[in-house]
């Protein structure tokens, strides 16, 4: 299968019954880069997480192995104290991290992006630009043999020279069969580095619930 | 001079091993280690009329009591750790208190070796014990905890269980040290445990100076532990009187956290951070 297919995937807020999506479809081809943007308030970071999270009350996702959500945030998903190497091992502790076995991988993944990006990897994440930190963030994600990542606003609080590391190493990830769902307000980013589909989330109409559109010329 | 500092390092050693993992690794405000201190004491009392392997299980119980509690209290009733842990000592030092009816009770067991030797003995268990848990993914675990609890969620590693292993772990070894320090004494005193979180904030701290890695390290608490007690000898050695030993401790732990923010100041200034 080539595609990764989203049919009819509606979400219903609990508190009043009404619809946030209603039959939203869409297919996604593997391996590519995909972009998604819309307004502020559009509903972007809640479609991802309810899409990482399997949340939605109606509809079906086919063609994914594991999904996994890269937010804003990516400062919470590393342990700063700690080396590169150290924290890439950090993320395949597992649920219940052992008594008995030292924080160790059997191998890195993707060792080859490290060495092609030259970061250093023995000093404190601490001490890595941002952009560097977020690829951390990214690997430490990629560690865990996940297929289709979705990064919500990956360059948000970073420099236009660090954007476009992090650009041009989501690129390279997309050469290693990697699917990438990125949410981004960066017109110039977006129109660059998307080989996939460029999505667009905004209010209907009436301003009663939100609808996707594949905008024309992508894909 | 070295006895002195022997025997009050091994008391005090297993007591430094789960502060070291709870206020330096977790970097959680672990005030219930003064009641894990002296609920160990109180509940090896209660087995007092059975072997010492029995009464060092029942300390061990009553720190890990103490830890459930505070745990307890911040997981599901959500209570933040600091107030969760005062609230936890209030508790117990009532419990403590109905257990020994008198501020202060005999404890003297009959051992068919030197007391020392069981101290030695137990020390070097909790060495063991605290070596094996830091050098594993649990012990990693634990200092990543204090340097970014939102780790966790990211990669589906339950932070419950981090959490709680790495206070019933502090608590427990607490509790046991709290039981050597009473049998040691002869008596356990309600009182016994006001004070040693600052101890052992201040050997920590002399400890950290040694090893500056993040990596969890069982030679902090242990260089501390001896640094500190060669420092209260050699204090002693001036003919200072120990009553305001508490005050020297709480100037030494000042003078090292100003030196940290001066370090981290000038590390600003000059660019380095």
């Amino acid at each position: 299968m080539k595609q990764i297919t989203f049919d009819k995937l509606s979400l219903q807020l609990d508190h009043d019954g009404s619809f946030f999506f209603k039959n939203i479809s869409f297919q996604l081809e593997k391996g590519f880069l995909h972009s998604l943007r819309g307004r502020n308030g559009s509903g972007k970071s809640l479609l991802l997480t309810t899409l990482v999270n399997k949340k939605f009350s109606s509809g079906s996702i086919v063609g994914v192995n594991k999904m996994a959500l890269v937010n804003q945030r990516y400062e919470q998903m590393i342990a700063h104290e700690f080396s590169f190497e150290k924290n890439l091992s950090f993320s395949a502790m597992g649920k219940f991290p052992s008594l008995f076995r030292k924080p160790r991988l059997e191998s890195i993944l993707y060792q080859d992006l490290i060495d092609s990006f030259k970061i250093p990897t023995s000093i404190p994440a601490k001490n890595l630009s941002g952009g560097q930190r977020q690829i951390l963030a990214l690997l430490m994600i990629l560690q865990t043999e996940c297929d289709f990542l979705l990064l919500d606003e990956p360059t948000a609080a970073l420099d236009d020279e660090n954007a476009i590391l992090v650009f041009e190493f989501l690129q390279k990830m997309t050469l290693k069969g990697i699917t990438l769902l990125v949410v981004c307000h960066d017109l110039e980013l977006i129109q660059k580095y998307t080989t996939g589909r460029k999505l667009h989330i905004a209010v209907d109409q009436e301003g009663t619930r939100n609808v996707l559109e594949v905008e024309e010329g992508s894909g | 001079m070295l006895s002195a500092i022997l025997e009050q390092g091994v008391i005090v050693l297993p007591l430094l091993l789960g502060a070291y993992i709870s206020l330096k690794l977790m970097k959680l405000p672990d005030f219930a280690l003064e009641s894990a201190f002296l609920s160990g004491a109180v509940f090896g009392y209660l087995f007092n009329s059975f072997p010492i392997g029995i009464i060092v299980c029942g300390s061990i119980f009553g720190g890990l009591l103490v830890g459930v509690t505070t745990l307890f209290l911040n997981q599901y009733l959500k209570i933040p750790y600091l107030l969760a842990a005062i609230a936890t000592n209030g508790l117990f030092h009532g419990i403590n208190q109905f257990v020994l009816k008198t501020a202060v009770v005999s404890f003297k067991v009959p051992l068919i070796f030197s007391e020392i030797l069981l101290f030695i003995t137990l020390s070097f268990f909790s060495i063991a014990v605290a070596y094996l848990v830091l050098r594993s993914k649990l012990g990693y675990a634990l200092a990543i905890f204090g340097d970014n609890p939102e780790f966790f969620s990211h990669y589906q590693i339950s932070s419950f269980y981090v959490m709680g292993s790495g206070l019933l772990l502090a608590h427990g070894l607490a509790g046991l040290s709290g039981c050597l320090f009473a049998l040691s004494n002869g008596f356990i005193d309600l009182t016994m445990g006001f004070g040693v979180v600052l101890l052992c904030l201040t050997a920590l701290m002399l400890g950290s100076c040694f090893f500056r890695n993040s990596s969890p390290n069982v030679l902090v608490p242990l260089s501390g532990v001896i640094v500190y007690f060669f420092l209260q000898q050699g204090i002693l050695k001036f003919g200072f009187d120990l009553k305001y030993f508490n005050a020297v401790q709480a100037l030494i732990f000042i003078f090292f956290l100003y030196l940290k923010n001066f370090n981290l100041n000038m590390a600003y200034r000059i660019g380095r951070v």
